[in-house]
């Protein structure tokens, strides 16, 4: 009586203990379902943000802090996919940057927002934030979307001529980078972009990249959402 | 006048916004850029172009309020006497009738607050037009300073004293509330009536406001010889009567002095042990009990324990917001933090200011304690400090000149001492390691000995190179910087050099004739950086040396748009261990990137500073 009492005691302590590790594991385990608006700032990331959300715009200054939430991408109220997916939009301005890089590891894939009528004049600053994207250790294979918005300018650049201009300025990056000074602690954390031998081109990565042109100003961002339901959904 | 009134998230997302006038270059933009971002909120007030910005956080629905007023060149003061009055009741007022709309993000509200505003508007604006009236009626016998003089006058006066509580100039909670009732009551009694009395009232708060502050600031204190003393002070300084006092608190004294645990003991034959430095493995524990406890104490003075047991529960549950009580003790302890990391003074204060006013409000999480989260909230803002804002990719920068065939010029400056030369030389080594054809500038033409310095450098650097290219240009002592700075520009244009480096004679930021010869070199040859080489041991002094050097490069190049340092070189980075505080505060008074580090004697002792590694060290305990 006592002993069989002592074992179902015995038992039951661990059947909580395994049902508590295997929640924990289930909790725990990451969900790659977040999509992340990097780029420039004033480049129209929390725009596109509020476009993707609601569809609609107000207006809107520098961010501070990132805006994020979890919603179903729908196209005039028709869902396009059944589960919520979680839009990160992060802040574009220098010194905030570096908090992309807390959520590289949940996130299903990147859209990178570009201004494209002053993009020949950024092309540095561009390139240098695209460089320190795809450079992190633990971006390899997310794709990426480089929407190349406000195509409704006058000077808007055609995306295959951005394409190229930030090919060339990421290929003139790499040589610097590599040659530049070490860090304190010696530990680098940054990948090798493409092939030592070859000029950079976008198809060396092992991210999948894609140029689209966009407008978030004139709702012209359906290449956007058509991207981000089908990486969602391909990956599942 | 006022010229807008903008309400917006912290993300960037406007959910209310007024203008009165047409506003150009986007001076919220500038604002967050410049101010908010770079965590310089500790101040109170932003100029831009002909904007005068004043700003609230509402950090519990992550909002901020940002109105703006007109000002003149002439004249930085703020006109309007209750700009921060209503910023602080128009941040109530929103806050507590939208809560619910910010809180529920599934769609974009509409905030209507036009009317509302407007009347919170007029409200105060009368009071304030009521209160200048008041001010200019002519000042009774009894409030001038000759009746203060008269014994009648001395006698009441002082009695009034003690009997006035002590006015606080920061707005109280209570008149915020008075502000909103009075708001309230008025839109209720139909709007008609009040906006007459709102016109007129705008009509007569203009002329009447200047007057009056006028005659406030022209206002003289009496002066008090030395050797009288009056009634009052007599009393004051008395302290015959107040023995009993005295004996009550004795046994207080012996306890907030004293800590019992820590007091050494008396040894057999009498003599007297310090008790022993204990290891305080569990620093941080026993720092946050410290603390739980006095907030405590504190609450013990107005609150029963059925009460204290609730806000323990609240605790637990993430209820509670911050209050600025809460963040005092644990600011003061972190402040104190910072400066024994070497962090100038003025420098800490600032930032915990910054980071007390983005905290003020917030709830706090499961479980935390408010001394992690405040932490945290400094990692953040230590790291936005230190993260560069412009590009420190010097080779890419020299590439584009290269491509514009011109030669990249640095200059190097910096007090004495500090290690100009030997930083140069390092730096040249480096870009000869990559290719490039480099030309020293010797232009320490004061100490004896600078050029044969950078003679002895020249050669090692080309025998350690196989074939690598550097050559020094100097024309000996005495001579003038500017004019040899600008010559070896030349020389290197002509012979194909991509660098030139140009090294400057140490000079202390306080020596009017060398800084104005130093602004002069930088204006005639316009290099492409002025680099800042400053040793990591400096303390408080970092601030002066990097402020009037950039004072200095402003006001005495005579031209438009002045240059400043674009960069700084921390040396002797080896020598300090963890007390890294020099690279926050130079990084934090110039706004402007650490390039390098100095950490040793060879030529291959220069690094690229670690944003994480320096943030760390900073808060190691």
């Amino acid at each position: 009586m006592d002993i069989s009492t002592f074992i179902w005691t015995i038992f039951a302590i661990l059947a909580i203990a395994i049902a508590v590790t295997v929640l924990n594991f289930l909790g725990n385990r990451t969900k790659k379902d977040t999509f992340l608006l990097l780029g420039l700032s004033d480049s129209g990331k929390t725009s596109l943000f509020l476009k993707l959300r609601y569809g609609s715009l107000v207006q809107t200054h520098t961010s501070m802090k990132e805006n994020e939430g979890h919603f179903i991408i729908n196209d005039n109220g028709i869902p396009l996919v059944k589960n919520p997916i979680h839009v990160v939009d992060v802040p574009g301005h220098e010194k905030l940057r570096f908090k992309f890089s807390d959520f590289i590891p949940i996130t299903r894939g990147i859209i990178f927002v570009i201004d494209s009528s002053t993009c020949a004049k950024n092309s540095r600053q561009i390139a240098e934030y695209l460089y320190d994207i795809f450079a992190h250790k633990n971006v390899k294979n997310i794709p990426t979307l480089i929407a190349c918005n406000m195509s409704d300018m006058i000077t808007a650049l055609p995306p295959e001529r951005i394409r190229t201009i930030l090919e060339n300025e990421i290929n003139r990056l790499r040589i610097t980078r590599t040659s530049g000074l070490d860090h304190q602690d010696s530990v680098d954390d940054v990948e090798f972009l493409g092939y030592e031998s070859e000029d950079f081109k976008f198809e060396h990565l092992e991210n999948d990249v894609v140029f689209e042109k966009c407008s978030v100003k004139e709702g012209e961002i359906n290449v956007i959402k058509e991207w981000i339901v089908d990486t969602f959904q391909g990956i599942k | 006048m006022l010229d807008f009134f903008t309400i917006l998230t912290k993300g960037g997302i406007v959910l209310w916004s007024k203008t009165f006038a047409r506003i150009t270059n986007s001076p919220i933009d500038a604002l967050i850029k410049e101010v908010l971002i770079e965590e310089r909120a500790g101040a109170n007030s932003y100029f831009k172009d002909s904007y005068n910005i004043k700003w609230t956080f509402a950090n519990e629905l992550d909002l901020v309020f940002v109105v703006n007023v007109k000002y003149k060149t002439y004249q930085k003061i703020l006109q309007l006497a209750y700009i921060e009055e209503l910023l602080a009741t128009i941040k109530k007022f929103f806050c507590e009738k939208f809560a619910e709309f910010i809180r529920d993000t599934t769609k974009l509200h509409k905030y209507t607050f036009d009317d509302d505003f407007d009347s919170i508007l007029r409200t105060l604006e009368e009071k304030d037009s009521k209160e200048k009236n008041k001010k200019s009626e002519p000042r009774k016998f009894e409030k001038t300073k000759k009746y203060q003089n008269t014994v009648e006058g001395n006698k009441k006066l002082s009695e009034n004293d003690i009997l006035k509580p002590p006015t606080n100039p920061t707005i109280s909670e209570e008149e915020i509330t008075r502000n909103i009732e009075a708001v309230n009551r008025s839109r209720n009694g139909g709007g008609k009536s009040i906006k007459g009395r709102g016109n007129r009232s705008k009509k007569s708060a203009a002329p009447n406001g200047d007057f009056s502050e006028d005659k406030k600031s022209t206002k003289k204190v009496m002066r008090v010889w030395d050797d009288k003393l009056t009634k009052e002070e007599m009393n004051s300084l008395d302290y015959s009567g107040q023995n009993e006092n005295i004996d009550m608190s004795s046994a207080a004294i012996r306890q907030n002095l004293v800590d019992e645990n820590n007091l050494g003991h008396r040894s057999q034959d009498g003599h007297y042990e310090v008790a022993d430095l204990k290891q305080d493995e569990d620093d941080e524990s026993y720092d946050d009990d410290e603390y739980e406890a006095t907030n405590e104490n504190v609450q013990d003075d107005n609150s029963t324990k059925g009460s204290r047991l609730f806000s323990f529960f609240k605790n637990i549950t993430g209820q509670r917001e911050i209050n600025e009580d809460d963040l005092t003790l644990v600011l003061a302890n972190m402040k104190e933090h910072l400066i024994k990391k070497n962090v100038a003074a003025d420098i800490a204060t600032h930032l915990c200011d910054s980071v007390s006013r983005t905290l003020v409000g917030q709830k706090i999480g499961n479980f935390k304690s408010i001394r992690s989260i405040v932490k945290q909230s400094m990692e953040s803002a230590l790291r936005r400090i230190l993260t560069p804002k412009t590009s420190v990719d010097l080779l890419r920068d020299i590439l584009q000149a290269q491509s514009e065939s011109r030669p990249y010029t640095i200059c190097f400056i910096g007090v004495n001492g500090v290690g100009k030369s030997t930083n140069l030389s390092k730096t040249c080594f480096w870009l000869l390691q990559n290719g490039f054809k480099v030309l020293i500038a010797g232009c320490d033409t004061f100490r004896s000995g600078a050029v044969e310095q950078l003679k002895v450098h020249v050669r090692n650097l080309n025998a350690l190179g196989q074939n690598s290219v550097v050559e020094l240009y100097e024309r000996g002592y005495g001579k003038d910087a500017a004019g040899i700075a600008k010559d070896a520009i030349n020389f290197a244009k002509a012979n194909g050099f991509d660098v030139v480096l140009i090294d400057t004679a140490g000079r202390m930021q306080d020596n009017e004739p060398l800084m104005r010869a130093l602004a002069k070199l930088v204006t005639v040859n316009n290099p492409d950086k002025i680099i800042f080489v400053g040793e990591a041991l400096v303390g408080n002094e970092a601030v002066d040396q990097l402020t009037k050097f950039n004072q200095a490069l402003k006001d005495f190049s005579g031209l438009q748009n002045p240059r400043h340092i674009d960069g700084i070189i921390l040396t002797k980075f080896d020598t300090i261990d963890d007390k890294v505080g020099a690279a926050l505060s130079m990084a934090y008074t110039t706004g402007q990137p650490i390039l390098f580090v100095g950490t040793g004697q060879t030529y291959t002792d220069l690094k690229n500073m670690k944003v994480g590694h320096i943030v760390q060290a900073l808060l190691k305990e």
